[in-house]
């Protein structure tokens, strides 16, 4: 009798140190499950953008191929044309990849399953960064390509504002994700969220952009997320531009009008900063709301 | 079944994409352009480079001559070994070659270019006329050519600037190669013309230099010269046009000139299949090497490994995610 209960007792210490163990895991490896999880999901989204992503460097090579299609003069006037449509591909892939995210869990009617091990907001973190992971993967491809490209036609080795635009361009996938996560906040469908998404990062800053800078020429628009793109080509410059240099001017009948090119990069980093931290805040506060 | 085969295609045209960029990247027949003639331009756009490979300056000093060095030919720190130069070619154009265009972009150095234009306008006090309409008036021969525009740095052994040492570079090719002796004579005559001129002794430049066919040949690989394919029978059609001396020997692999500076030597130019130059080597009359530049690969080896990596990382765990599904079933 003494030896049985002794043997409980050690059986309940163990699974209280197993228990306690797994509190200070509970964090990490099963978010690390969704991760794996959620990568191993998306990867047929993975593979169709990097196929993509290898037919628009071809294209690019083929369009080098006619001779009379004359190449930049220096390495980094090629990457800047050979990034021509990286923010196109960049907006529809934030879409396609985050537009899922939260409102995914509402579709199906996941989201009200509860987990024993794992915190649901954890569960979106976790889906946030493995789809966040093969999208940078995306993206890391075609720098990789269009490196390859200016190794050959202009020899090694990289210059150093390459990677100045690549993190740039990271930085820019944070923040159009953090605006399609808190779209998908919100949005009843995954359809709807994505062509929601799209049509706003695509058009409507676009429009509204004109618009402000028809009725006040002087007026940056350093609110838009669009607008802050520009950087992602224009850190290629040599010689930055500064001043008046980062617009240029018509007149028109009358009218003057003014287009901008790029931000300034300190400008363009905060406001970047500003959509990621306001759009994970409301992205988590709308999931709290819809969990209510 | 179907999510299998589907999975193959996906990956199979992944595959065929990357098969297809391989070779859409590598140098070799990149892009021929038949010409309707008997000659080919099979040159691509992109980075050349020539590297010093040897230079015994004490043998120059003896055998070429003791104030022209290699530099005087090469522009930039070509005396230095391992000193390279790029080349990087950006576009060429289907065209014909006026006379200015010969004169201004590919014979005259461009300061003196600069120089003539200068004294040519107002400013300068009108001492002479040098300007398209009246160099293209007095020589309307436009052989049918190639255009090549490059960019080209000049030779260093350091770290090449983001921009180039000169990028307007322009070779012209004619498509038949004995019209070289055209513009050769085109220019002779201009420059003795204007040599003559007294608007131009007012200048105080010094007197523009006549070209026999050989030294015509010589400042043409100086210039860099490119030619198109079949290369012997070119060389052999450029140097019989231009009329070059017994000096001069066309070989399956390019040129061999001997030269006079104080001793006799010889210099053996080398051309890759594409038409561009791939070496130079100056020996004296006993075979000893002077001078030695010779193409630089170095460029293609950090290629051939970036796509190793390249498809190590991407496509590794596409292999080993097939192999884990097998093992599963």
């Amino acid at each position: 009798m003494q030896k049985s209960t002794e043997k409980l007792s050690e059986k309940s210490l163990e699974k209280s140190s197993e228990e306690s163990n797994d509190t200070t895991t509970l964090g990490i490896k099963p978010m690390l499950y969704t991760i794996v999880f959620e990568m191993k999901k998306n990867r047929k989204k993975f593979y169709v953008f990097s196929i993509m992503v290898i037919l628009l460097n071809v294209l690019q090579i083929v369009l080098t191929m006619i001779p009379e299609f004359g190449i930049a003069s220096t390495q980094t006037g090629y990457i800047s044309s050979g990034l021509s449509f990286m923010s196109m591909l960049m907006v529809f892939g934030v879409c396609f990849f985050f537009g899922g995210i939260i409102c995914s869990e509402f579709s199906t009617h996941t989201g009200y399953i509860t987990f024993p091990k794992l915190n649901k907001y954890k569960l979106i973190v976790g889906k946030y960064i493995g789809n966040l992971i093969l999208f940078i993967g995306v993206i890391a491809l075609y720098y990789f390509i269009i490196a390859l490209q200016a190794i050959y036609f202009y020899g090694a080795p990289l210059n150093i504002r390459f990677y100045y635009s690549f993190f740039m361009a990271v930085f820019y996938i944070l923040a159009i994700s953090s605006f399609v996560t808190m779209i998908s906040s919100f949005m009843r469908s995954i359809p709807m969220a994505v062509i929601s998404s799209l049509l706003i990062l695509m058009m409507v800053f676009g429009i509204v952009d004109q618009i402000v800078v028809m009725l006040n020429p002087d007026f940056e628009p350093i609110y838009s997320i669009e607008y802050m793109s520009r950087l992602i080509t224009s850190v290629l410059a040599k010689d930055f531009p500064v001043g008046a240099d980062r617009y240029t001017e018509f007149n028109m009948r009358g009218f003057s009008f003014r287009m901008w090119n790029t931000p300034s990069i300190e400008v363009g980093i905060t406001v970047l900063l500003i959509y990621m931290s306001v759009c994970f805040t409301l992205a988590a506060l709308f999931f709290k709301r819809r969990q209510l | 079944m179907m999510r299998k085969k589907m999975n193959k295609s996906l990956i199979g045209l992944f595959c065929l994409s990357i098969i297809l960029l391989g070779n859409c990247v590598s140098s070799h027949g990149l892009m021929e352009i038949s010409t309707g003639t008997t000659y080919e331009l099979k040159i691509s756009k992109g980075m050349t480079s020539l590297q010093v490979k040897s230079y015994d300056e004490t043998k120059w000093k003896a055998t070429v001559s003791s104030t022209s060095l290699p530099n005087s030919s090469f522009d930039g720190d070509a005396n230095i070994v391992n000193a390279r130069n790029k080349v990087i070619i950006n576009a060429w154009f289907d065209n014909g070659t006026t006379a200015w265009e010969g004169f201004t972009q590919f014979i005259l150095p461009y300061t003196t270019v600069m120089a003539l234009s200068i004294f040519g306008t107002k400013a300068g006090g009108n001492l002479i006329k040098f300007n398209e309409s009246v160099v293209n008036g007095n020589y309307t021969s436009q052989p049918l050519s190639w255009e090549v525009t490059a960019n080209e740095w000049y030779y260093n052994n350091t770290e090449f600037y983001e921009t180039s040492n000169n990028p307007m570079k322009v070779f012209p090719i004619f498509k038949t190669p004995s019209n070289y002796k055209i513009l050769m004579d085109d220019y002779n005559n201009w420059s003795n013309t204007m040599n003559k001129d007294p608007g131009f002794a007012f200048t105080g430049l010094p007197a523009l230099p006549n070209y026999t066919a050989d030294e015509f040949l010589w400042l043409m690989i100086e210039r860099g010269m490119i030619i198109a394919s079949p290369n012997k029978q070119y060389l052999t059609g450029l140097t019989s046009g231009l009329g070059c001396s017994t000096n001069v020997v066309v070989s399956e692999t390019g040129l061999s000139i001997t030269k006079t500076g104080i001793a006799s030597y010889v210099v053996e130019v080398t051309f890759k299949e594409d038409g561009i130059i791939s070496s130079f080597v100056f020996k004296d009359l006993s075979g000893n090497i002077l001078y030695n530049l010779e193409l630089d690969n170095s460029n293609l080896v950090i290629i051939y490994i970036m796509i190793g990596v390249g498809l190590g990382i991407f496509i590794l765990p596409i292999i080993l995610q097939i192999r884990s599904k097998k093992k599963r079933k």
